[in-house]
């Protein structure tokens, strides 16, 4: 859990060539704004594309020599897990909340993990995907673009955001097309 | 021709209230005019078992049935009650006016839709004239008759070559030929998959009708959710080649078109997570 104010707000859209914005990118923007190794963020972002797992139900996997299960085996892993490898939700709207870190600060494979595959950014992300609404531009409080997003009722997915590494057909990484982010570094 | 035929037939079935009406009084000298209400009672009671899916045999034999039994209320008023034999019939005739109200539950049951033992006396004749369609003086009058079941327009246009019909028109035509000998399975392989939708909405009820009028054991494969759910007691969701799921009974009167999507997006959502998503999850979770 992460206690403070906002201390940067950034506001991003990609290039007339670009795809899409990728998330370690704008990770990597939000370290540097706020100067530190390690940054908490929220971002409200019109979306390209968003790549992760999404939970099913409490997972629950076939027994090891070990005694402990193993929920990642396959086909077991099916049942409880799904996993974006295609485009998915695609101009909506995500509200995406995470951490990120470098150096040594990113010395925790519990809960981060490579961003980047030189391993030299680290960071965890959730994301709820909302049906597209126009993002207003400018200043803006986080509230103001955040509430909206609830009062529909609708949320279209939500995602725990990891990266398709996979050599011949990985999705890559999530990408957003603009939006705004709130960043704040973390001290401890 | 159809405007005749139907005057012909009014008048056989007329001629037997009158030979009903004469026979009665030539034989027993009494003018017994029940025969205006047996012979609707009669008709009430084989429209009602034909629209019941009754066999057309026995509808016919139990309106017949029903006219001997108002015929035997009529002599029982005059020989047991020794009430005047044209006031009996009077009596019976219009008392049966209720009784046949009470039958029908309306004025008037429709049998356009219904297997009669004319449908039967019609088959035969299509069979021993050797084709789908009797010729009468030039006229095609069964093959009229059925085209316009389609509700197409398409009986004005026999002479119309089939390839200048619109794609639904000649889907229609061929659903109609199909159906023509009644096939004790039939087929429907995405038939309305090519077709606009206005196209599609009329062959979908063109199918309905005819599927439904002949009561046809029917094999209908869609990709239209809307279609499977609307159509059909049995739906088998096949994947791969393989029955995915299925549905008959209260589970397919419950089911909408976004459930079945559902288990599509379920089915698609499991084979996306493949072994190499699997290894991928593996190392980056674990």
């Amino acid at each position: 859990m992460g206690r403070g104010d906002w201390a940067r707000l950034l506001r991003f859209y990609k290039g007339p060539e670009q795809p899409g914005l990728p998330l370690s990118a704008l990770a990597q923007a939000c370290l540097d704004a706020v100067n530190s190794d390690a940054a908490g963020l929220v971002m409200v972002a019109e979306t390209a594309s968003l790549v992760g797992a999404s939970l099913q139900k409490t997972p629950v996997g076939p027994p090891t020599n070990t005694g402990t299960r193993n929920i990642f085996a396959f086909p077991v892993v099916r049942d409880w897990l799904s996993f974006t490898a295609e485009v998915a939700f695609a101009n909506s709207i995500s509200l995406a909340v995470g951490f990120v870190a470098s150096g040594a600060r990113a010395m925790n494979p519990r809960l981060l993990k490579p961003l980047v595959p030189s391993g030299r950014l680290y960071g965890h992300f959730h994301a709820a995907a909302f049906p597209y609404r126009p993002l207003r531009k400018g200043k803006v409080g986080m509230a103001e673009l955040v509430q909206p997003l609830f009062e529909s009722g609708h949320v279209l997915g939500v995602l725990h955001l990891l990266n398709d590494w996979r050599d011949a057909n990985g999705a890559g990484e999530s990408r957003f097309l603009r939006g705004a982010c709130w960043c704040a570094p973390l001290t401890t | 021709m159809t405007l005749l035929i139907g005057s012909l037939t009014i008048g056989l079935i007329l001629s037997l209230l009158a030979l009903g009406i004469y026979i009665s009084y030539r034989v027993f000298d009494i003018a017994d005019i029940t025969v205006d209400g047996s012979i609707t009672l009669g008709g009430a009671v084989c429209a009602m078992m034909l629209v019941n899916h009754a066999n057309p045999l026995l509808a016919t034999l139990a309106g017949f049935a029903g006219g001997l039994a108002a015929g035997t209320v009529t002599g029982v008023l005059q020989t047991r009650f020794k009430i005047n034999p044209l006031l009996a019939g009077i009596l019976v005739m219009t008392g049966l006016y209720s009784v046949n109200l009470q039958i029908m539950g309306k004025s008037n049951v429709p049998l356009l839709s219904t297997d009669s033992l004319t449908t039967w006396v019609e088959r035969m004749g299509q069979r021993w004239f050797g084709g789908p369609e009797v010729n009468v003086l030039g006229w095609l009058v069964s093959a009229r008759d059925r085209v316009r079941e389609l509700r197409m327009g398409l009986e004005d246009r026999l002479d119309t070559a089939i390839g200048s019909l619109s794609g639904g028109q000649r889907q229609a035509l061929t659903l109609l030929m199909a159906t023509w000998l009644k096939p004790a399975l039939l087929l429907l392989d995405e038939h309305t998959a090519a077709l606009d939708p206005k196209s599609a909405d009329l062959v979908i009820r063109a199918t309905t009708e005819i599927v439904g009028r002949h009561r046809l054991t029917t094999l209908m494969v869609t990709h239209s959710m809307q279609q499977a759910v609307n159509l059909g007691d049995r739906i088998v969701m096949m994947h791969r080649g393989a029955v995915a799921c299925r549905f008959e009974g209260a589970d397919k009167q419950r089911l909408n078109a976004q459930d079945l999507l559902a288990r599509f997006e379920d089915l698609r959502r499991r084979e996306m997570l493949d072994e190499s998503v699997a290894a991928l999850l593996d190392k980056t979770y674990v």
